[in-house]
């Protein structure tokens, strides 16, 4: 499963984080700090696998900001039989595919994104997030699925507008 | 009106104060904290988002968990968003936050709402979305609780119209049965019917679900490995297929069988698909297969090479492959395939070539995962060759990947027991090499105890060995004098974990020494004065520093080193080495020179006083006793007016008491088991007393004779042993007499056998028990009045209050029997003790069996086939449940071991029902609202059903009234008798409308009426029927009974 989603800015400033499985806050700073400064110190010759505290990372790089897939590693539990304290972990490929993905439903949502939309529209990009993955795990990659909802989201919002101001 | 910042303000404004953003943001976030005491649900939200933000730079917002919650009761979609997103991503950990209970009815009623919406309008409303984020929400602060109480509610929306409700739903089930485990066993027949579930997002969510289900407790979905391989060989979806793969993959192991059958199947994938992730994980999947292919014969399928074959070129063309994530991919793919198949990449020595290039790939996760295969690849004859290349990275590397490369090279080495290496004297080159590396702190412990290991058990290396720790002890740095070539030995460097092992090497095996030197010309010298081999080995061990003048040694190593330097000196007294010349002669040779000796006895007599003087303990004694049994030979505490010669006749004449104190046996590498017998055999210590003083020449203590304030010339005790107490605090001098006594008599005494048949002279030894008791003459008359004084000591052994003393009259005529029948009642003694003690655990355990036998009649007890996890729920679960302990950080695994425990291959027992809520109602409570007759009229119905369900199934649970928690147990009654079948049933009525009344919900105060009704689903309801009908037949047959 996932464990957590992270956007990261080059200068290692975190532009989104969600967790999927509950971490404190020292241990999320901690965390963070640290994989994005492996991360950061990666060529772009380098794969994009990391190995870091039976977590394994798996990150893209578009433009400026970098999108961080935290997954359970494996330990090859199920060959050496030991008990199951490790999650499955998820397919590399297949984690890359599904960054590839949210980036292209961003876009789609937000002309081209960019990290100030992130900023200024977290809420949004949340739900979106929540929409393509729940739980750790992907539930849709279906764009317009995806966005159908949000649509919903900014058609309800602009009616409240005028309630409240 | 003040205005608040909004989310964009606070954003820019931190990206304004760049200099002082911390301060900024504290002051935001004092704002923040005002604005949550708003009434006004639009403030309160825009805080709640600003905190939310400041929450991902690593402010913690878990103090706003209440404000949260409020929020998500706004009515409004787009506030009620934030709330849930600040309650997804900010809440403390759900079992500590004391605010996830009050979102109980909240969230209840959103996933009520989601239905109601659908089946009297007809259309997707925005409801669904509504449900939507409360099930996201559910699903991140899942506790036990809240899974219990919202179970039912969650299996409904299985049955949901919607698919972007049904997986939605799915998903979060997971996560509630983690942390409410029974809840699988009840929804699991639910679950299950999602695989045929129409929409194909549907059907790959639940087998996501199954997937990692069944990576907790495979056992249990071995039923569905048909639907799964259907789904394997008709689906197109590669998102799925790779989840499908994997649980196959997990499954294979429960059932061996399987492997077979899935090797087809996946070999085809293999060769028909154009994914590289679905390629991969086909690839892995048959990786996992392998090790169980084998038939019941023994014999391996026909078809295995061929596929062995496949994977090795699909593996081989994604190292090879130019994109890095491949050749991760491939190489990982690798290490698991060469888990079943060791010797595959024996017959494939291109791929060989290929993992070593990949060695010195620039990314470092390749790099290490190459590493990980190296083990598989090495052979008798190609080690040394490998070896020789990976040291050359170990140069190159850095950091932890330098590490990994010893670590990895030693493990290559000494894997089952040096199963791989020819040539010791190499190895030993080769740990020299390592012991020099620099940055590999955390291996030094591995390397010195490889090389130590080496040498004891390695007959032939050991001469090799003390040679080269020889070289690392003498020319670990530049010599205080300075004569050694300065530039080249100023940068050698040995890791200081090895300094140790090799001192003891040296000193172990000083006999080599000579053997050691002669071998080559090796440059001996450390110090511009030093004589010879032994003086400089002596010189270096007990410099206080390290050669080079800068650091001190740490402790442990200065005390290995005086040991160490005593017995290099005590071989070097040696008086004379047989050798064989060429002529087969053999020719008596001084070990060591006179000068040399009286400047090794120099060397000592100065160092040792000053580790005298060190702050550790160890390296005091140490060097205090070495220092005193110098001195005890006949060594003036300054040598410097001795002649040589004098000063070396005098070690030579003392050479038998240095080798008999200081070189015990040589140890020998004898098996654990072998150390258990010789422990279980006799008292631990490795030399008995007895068998040594045969053999013991007792001329060699000849300078014990001498008159001490402890002893007369004769080496008799001074005074009598009578007056020796154990029980007084005795000054320290009397204590060494005791001592000294065993060393200093001529004849042999028997006094040091540990236990038992003891001579009288020596009863008062016997290190057990209140020896007072045992002590003859005037002590004897004080015993008692000194035990009694300690009565209740812990610290005693015979503390234990009077009644154990008073079951062993016996002791006080054996301290009228004088000194032999004081050792009776010694043993006595030491037999009452453990008899005591033997009792009380007796004692113990048959309480303990007693227990087990409680259990044990417990068990059968249970209902048949309820796996639960803790055993308290055996009996409470018939009682509603309090709030149970918390499960603590970092609980995970216990969390899936809960859910592995479950067992599904049992049919639900009858007690295997559903959680239901009803909300308790306070009786004498004045109503608060107009409608509370309505309200009472409620009741009463409900008073009724009640009744009619315990009428109906006679359940214990009915019994239970009035609890506090309202949770009305799990029963099918209430089910069977609801009056509407359909999920209708559980609309609120339009007067009560959930989000009007959202905020009361929240205190628990009220509840509409009409959300008591418990909702039903539909298809489970004739089933839920049958099951209360046979309840209550079984209940009436117990009754008959």
């Amino acid at each position: 499963m996932i464990s957590f989603i992270l956007m990261v800015n080059k200068q290692g400033q975190t532009r989104l984080s969600s967790y999927y499985e509950w971490m404190d806050m020292q241990e999320r700073v901690a965390l963070e700090s640290e994989i994005i400064r492996k991360c950061l110190s990666r060529s772009e010759l380098q794969c994009s696998f990391l190995e870091y505290r039976g977590f394994k990372v798996i990150y893209r790089r578009y433009a400026s900001l970098f999108f961080i897939v935290g997954t359970k590693a494996d330990f090859d539990v199920r060959v050496k039989g030991i008990a199951s304290d490790s999650d499955n972990y998820e397919n590399e490929l297949g984690m890359l595919e599904f960054i590839h993905i949210l980036v292209e439903t961003m876009d789609r949502w937000a002309g081209s994104i960019c990290e100030l939309d992130i900023m200024y529209q977290l809420e949004q990009v949340h739900f979106l997030l929540d929409e393509m993955v729940m739980n750790g795990y992907v539930i849709d990659t279906n764009k317009s699925n995806i966005l159908r909802s949000i649509d919903l989201i900014e058609r309800e919002g602009s009616k409240n507008e005028g309630m409240f101001r | 009106m003040v205005f608040e910042k909004t989310l964009n303000d606070l954003v820019s404004g931190i990206r304004s104060h760049k200099r002082d953003t911390a301060l900024f943001i504290s002051q935001s976030i004092a704002e923040i904290k005002n604005e949550l005491q708003s009434p006004d649900f639009f403030t309160k939200s825009n805080a709640l988002q600003k905190l939310t933000f400041l929450q991902m730079m690593g402010y913690t917002m878990s103090w706003a968990a209440f404000a949260a919650v409020e929020v998500m009761s706004s009515p409004r979609f787009a506030l009620k968003r934030v709330g849930y997103l600040a309650a997804c991503q900010g809440l403390d950990q759900p079992e500590n936050s004391p605010v996830v209970l009050l979102t109980t009815n909240l969230l209840q009623k959103e996933l009520r709402g989601a239905n109601v919406v659908n089946t009297t309008t007809g259309k997707g409303g925005e409801n669904i979305y509504h449900a939507g984020l409360a099930i996201n929400c559910l699903s991140n602060i899942a506790t036990e609780d809240l899974g219990q109480a919202l179970l039912t509610e969650l299996l409904h929306m299985l049955n949901h119209p919607s698919p972007y409700i049904r997986k939605k739903a799915l998903l979060c089930l997971y996560k509630v049965f983690l942390k409410y485990p029974q809840g699988l066993r009840l929804s699991y027949d639910k679950i299950k019917l999602c695989l045929e579930d129409p929409h194909p997002s549907v059907v790959s969510c639940a087998v996501n679900v199954i997937t990692e289900l069944a990576e907790k407790n495979p056992k249990n979905y071995l039923p569905l490995a048909p639907a799964f391989f259907k789904l394997l060989t008709s689906s197109a979806n590669n998102w799925m297929l790779i989840k499908v793969v994997k649980l196959l993959g997990s499954l294979v192991p429960e059932e061996p069988r399987l492997a077979r059958k899935l090797l087809e199947p996946l070999s085809g994938m293999v060769k028909s698909t154009h994914a590289k992730s679905l390629l991969y994980e086909s690839v892995h999947a048959i990786t996992l297969c392998l090790p169980y292919v084998k038939k019941a014969d023994g014999s391996q399928p026909a078809n295995i090479p061929n596929v062995v074959e496949l994977c090795v070129e699909t593996l081989r063309s994604f190292v090879s492959d130019s994109d890095q994530n491949l050749k991760y991919l491939g190489l990982v793919g690798f290490g698991s395939l060469l888990l079943s198949q060791p010797r595959v990449l024996h017959s494939h020595p291109e791929c060989r070539g290929l993992i070593l290039t990949c060695l010195s790939d620039e990314d470092v996760t390749i790099r290490t995962r190459a590493l990980g295969l190296l083990k598989f690849m090495a052979t008798k004859r190609n080690l040394v060759d490998l070896i020789s290349q990976l040291l050359s990275h170990v140069e190159a590397a850095s950091g932890e990947y330098r590490c990994q490369l010893v670590e990895e090279i030693i493990r290559m080495c000494s894997s089952n027991k040096y199963e791989l290496v020819m040539d010791f004297s190499w190895y030993v080159d080769v740990l020299v090499i390592l012991a020099g590396v620099r940055g590999i702190d955390n291996q030094g412990e591995m390397i010195a105890k490889q090389w130590m290991d080496v040498a004891w058990r390695v007959l032939p290396v050991r001469c090799y060995a003390v040679r080269r720790s020889l070289e690392i002890l003498i020319c670990r740095g530049p010599g205080v004098g300075g004569n050694i070539d300065d530039a080249n030995e100023s940068d050698r460097h040995f890791l200081p974990e090895v300094l140790p092992a090799a001192a003891w090497i040296v000193g172990e095996y000083s006999q080599l020494i000579p053997d050691g030197v002669d071998e080559e010309g090796l440059n001996t010298t450390f110090d511009a004065s030093s004589k010879g081999p032994y003086h400089a080995l002596i010189q270096a061990l007990t410099a206080p520093t390290d050669a080079a003048g800068m650091n001190p040694l740490p402790c442990p190593t200065q005390a290995v080193f005086v040991q160490n330097a005593m017995k290099v000196f005590s071989a070097a007294c040696q008086r004379n080495v047989e050798t064989q010349n060429s002529h087969g002669m053999s020719v008596e040779k001084l070990v060591c020179s006179d000068e040399e000796l009286h400047a090794c006895v120099e060397t000592l007599m100065k160092n040792l006083v000053i580790y005298a003087e060190s702050t550790d303990p160890e390296v005091k004694e140490r060097a205090f006793t070495s220092y005193q049994l110098l001195l005890s030979i006949g060594f003036p505490s300054s040598t410097s007016f001795a002649t040589a010669a004098a000063t070396a006749s005098t070690c030579r004449g003392a050479a038998v008491t240095l080798t008999y104190l200081l070189t015990p046996e040589p140890m020998k590498p004898i098996s654990a088991k072998a150390q258990k017998r010789l422990a279980a055999e006799g008292p631990p210590s490795p030399v008995s007393v007895r068998d040594l003083e045969k053999g013991v020449d007792w001329d060699v203590f000849w300078f014990a004779k001498e008159e001490t304030p402890w002893f007369d010339k004769d080496g008799n005790v001074k005074g009598s042993v009578e007056n020796i107490s154990f029980t007084k605090q005795l000054s320290n001098s009397t204590s060494g007499e005791v001592k000294k006594e065993a060393v200093g008599t001529t004849e042999p005494i028997p006094a040091m056998q540990p236990f038992g048949d003891i001579s009288s002279a020596v009863a008062e030894q016997v290190p057990f028990g209140n020896v007072s008791h045992m002590t003859s003459g005037a002590s004897m008359g004080q015993a008692p009045s000194s035990s009694n004084q300690r009565v209740g000591d812990p610290f005693y052994l015979n503390s234990r209050p009077s009644p154990t003393n008073a079951l062993f009259p016996s002791k006080g005529t054996g301290m009228e029997g004088g000194a032999v029948d004081a050792t009776n009642a010694a043993t006595t003694r030491f037999g009452v003790l453990t008899l005591d003690s033997g009792g009380e655990s007796e004692e113990d355990s048959g309480m303990k069996q007693k227990k087990k036998k409680k259990k044990a009649k417990k068990i059968p007890k249970q209902r048949p086939g309820v796996a639960i996890a803790d055993s308290d729920d055996e009996d409470d679960d018939h009682v509603p449940r309090t709030k149970r302990g918390s499960i603590g950080k970092g609980d995970r695994a216990k969390e899936f071991a809960n859910l592995a425990l479950v067992d599904l291959t049992t049919p639900l027992g009858e007690d295997d029902v559903m959680p239901r809520n009803e909300h308790y109602v306070v009786p004498d409570r004045p109503p608060v609202r107009p409608d509370a007759a309505h309200q009472k009229q409620k009741k009463r119905k409900k008073d009724k059903e009640k009744k009619k369900s315990s009428r109906k199934e006679k359940s214990p649970t009915a019994a239970v009234t009035g609890d506090l928690l309202g949770f009305d147990a799990m029963s099918f009654g209430a089910p069977a008798v609801a009056p509407a079948p359909l999920p209708a049933a559980a609309a609120p009525t339009p007067s009560s409308n959930p989000i009007n009344s959202a905020f009361d919900d929240l205190l628990g105060l009220e509840m509409p009426p009409s959300v008591e009704a418990p909702a039903v689903i539909q298809a489970d309801e004739a089933k839920a029927r049958k099951a209360a009908k046979k309840t209550s037949k079984k209940a009436k047959k117990k009754s008959k009974q």
